[in-house]
């Protein structure tokens, strides 16, 4: 039997035998098409506002204070890339980065992660972000409090509360006093902090003698060098993924972003 | 024959219809609780809890590959949670399905027809979720041990099967007082989140005692406290990251499970005693 051709009236009526599934088909490609309207919409934010409380950020994660500090670690980690666009770290704002990353450590104080953020991604870009704040001060608008100074006290105040977690980033931020902020005195102080910790903290002699192991050189990718190699052949448990991400930071031209 | 012959040879005759009797109590203590197991089977149970792993290992694997250091803690930090979370989820599912199901079908009535006490009964049903909330904490173990240290895997693994087994009989006796699903799990899972965080609260309670308006509420809030166990103790994220448990505090996780799932069991067997069945 010759096989009937489909006519506009058997269209129909399969139509309105399967409605259900032609409505569900239309209502699936307007809620595609809203979903993709709303994606392509967002607006960069620079500031991620005010951080919750402590104790409403514990209740809310049900006590779970090590999960809350590293998803917040992760958010701000990630926060200059939004919607698939690179912000820069340079144009976020340093002092509610400061707000969070203290929230993030006071919240499970075990973790270097906020720390690592601190030093490693937000101190140069608030160094910058201090500059441009003091240039632009006059008596009507003085300039605000400095937040790559914060940044570093909150490394400070963590290793003092236990240097044996925390040595590496002291280190790190001894580093970033000495040639980033070019504030020498603050390096030489975290330096002797760490000469002056004690033989429990299990510190190697390196970061101990930072001072002439790193601070003394002139060139700061040779300091960087230095650094990488303490922590990479020197310490007990070097963090591979860390290190891969330094030497990359290392391997990148003078004048490349200040950013990842 | 004196009086002490008789009550002998009554009691040799006893002996074995006694033992007969505990031997059919066992075999209907093992049928409800195979029941009850291969009902939830029947719901799809196991295949909610293994999917519930994968997605649960996927999560943890993703917040790895974002992890710049520390990548072993960062994963752990999110799987322990989520694991412990998504068994919660399952067992209390799970448990108050079956047990209302079991009154609204006429289930019950039917068993109670057969020569098994109404605590007999809840007994078996309990020795089944017990089982379910063992396999599911099992199960929702595994994204978490391939990433733990095995010593601090393993005690974390069993202080989760413990909570399970303690949130099953909570779950089981909200289930049988309130006889609906919705209002139960809502219940059962408002216990457990109160559980979770009371310490916290009374810490706060404690710190605005002070200055707080709310402070004659006080007493009340630690009568509670007193009434709910400390769940903040069980299944702690911290002790994959470095900080171990004592042997003392794992014995407390123990005996605390066993003390309050059979005050749970005992108030479900009151409310089974007391109320009609249908």
């Amino acid at each position: 039997m010759a096989h009937q051709p489909a006519t506009t009236a058997a269209l129909l009526r399969h139509m309105r035998r399967h409605a259900s599934w032609w409505v569900f088909a239309v209502l699936l490609a307007l809620q595609a098409g809203w979903s993709l309207r709303l994606a392509n919409d967002g607006a960069l934010q620079t500031s991620p506002g005010a951080p919750p409380g402590a104790t409403t950020l514990r209740l809310a994660s049900l006590d779970e204070p090590e999960l809350a500090g590293y998803a917040t670690s992760l958010y701000l980690q990630g926060f200059d890339a939004q919607a698939g666009a690179l912000l820069g770290l340079r144009l976020v704002d340093a002092a509610a980065i400061y707000a969070w990353l203290e929230l993030a450590y006071s919240i499970n104080p075990h973790s270097g992660y906020p720390l690592m953020l601190a030093t490693f991604d937000y101190a140069g870009p608030a160094h910058l972000h201090d500059e441009a704040s003091r240039a632009q001060a006059d008596a009507q608008a003085p300039a605000l409090r400095p937040v790559a100074p914060m940044l570093l006290e909150l490394v400070e105040r963590a290793y003092r509360a236990d240097p044996a977690r925390h040595w590496r980033w002291m280190a790190h931020a001894s580093y970033v006093a000495r040639f980033t902020l070019h504030d020498d005195l603050r390096a030489l102080r975290y330096a002797q902090a760490l000469r002056d910790a004690p033989a429990s903290a299990s510190i190697p002699r390196w970061a101990r003698e930072l001072d002439s192991f790193v601070l003394r050189r002139q060139d700061p990718q040779e300091a960087q060098r230095a650094l990488l190699g303490g922590l990479a052949f020197g310490s007990p448990g070097a963090d591979t993924k860390l290190l891969d991400r330094m030497a990359a930071r290392l391997a990148r031209p003078a004048d490349g972003p200040p950013n990842d | 024959m004196t009086g002490a012959a008789v009550m002998a040879a009554d009691d040799a005759a006893g002996t074995p219809a006694r033992a007969d009797q505990r031997s059919r109590g066992r075999r209907a203590l093992r049928t409800i609780a195979q029941d009850t197991l291969l009902e939830a089977q029947r719901g799809r149970w196991l295949w909610l809890a293994v999917c519930a792993a994968l997605v649960v290992g996927a999560c943890a694997g993703f917040a790895r590959s974002l992890a710049l250091t520390e990548a072993q803690e960062v994963t752990l930090a999110f799987a322990a949670p989520l694991a412990r979370l998504s068994a919660v989820l399952i067992v209390v599912l799970t448990t108050v399905a079956s047990v209302v199901r079991e009154g609204s079908e006429g289930t019950l009535l039917l068993a109670l027809a057969a020569p098994v006490s109404r605590a007999s009964w809840l007994l078996g049903k309990a020795l089944g979720f017990a089982l379910i909330a063992t396999l599911t904490g099992l199960l929702l173990a595994l994204p978490v041990l391939f990433a733990a240290e095995p010593a601090a895997g393993a005690a974390w693994t069993l202080s989760l099967v413990l909570e399970l087994i303690l949130l099953a009989s909570v779950a089981a006796a909200i289930a049988r007082v309130l006889g609906q699903i919705a209002p139960a799990v809502g219940a059962a899972l408002a216990f457990y989140a109160f559980a979770r965080v009371l310490h916290v609260v009374l810490l706060l309670g404690e710190r605005a005692q002070n200055y707080s308006e709310l402070q004659a509420l006080a007493p009340l809030v630690r009568a509670l406290g007193a009434a709910v166990p400390r769940l903040d103790l069980f299944t702690r994220t911290d002790w994959l990251l470095g900080a171990m448990p004592s042997v003392p505090a794992l014995a407390g996780i123990v005996l605390q499970s066993l003390l309050y799932s059979a005050l749970a069991l005992t108030a479900a067997v009151i409310d089974l005693r007391r109320a009609p069945l249908a």
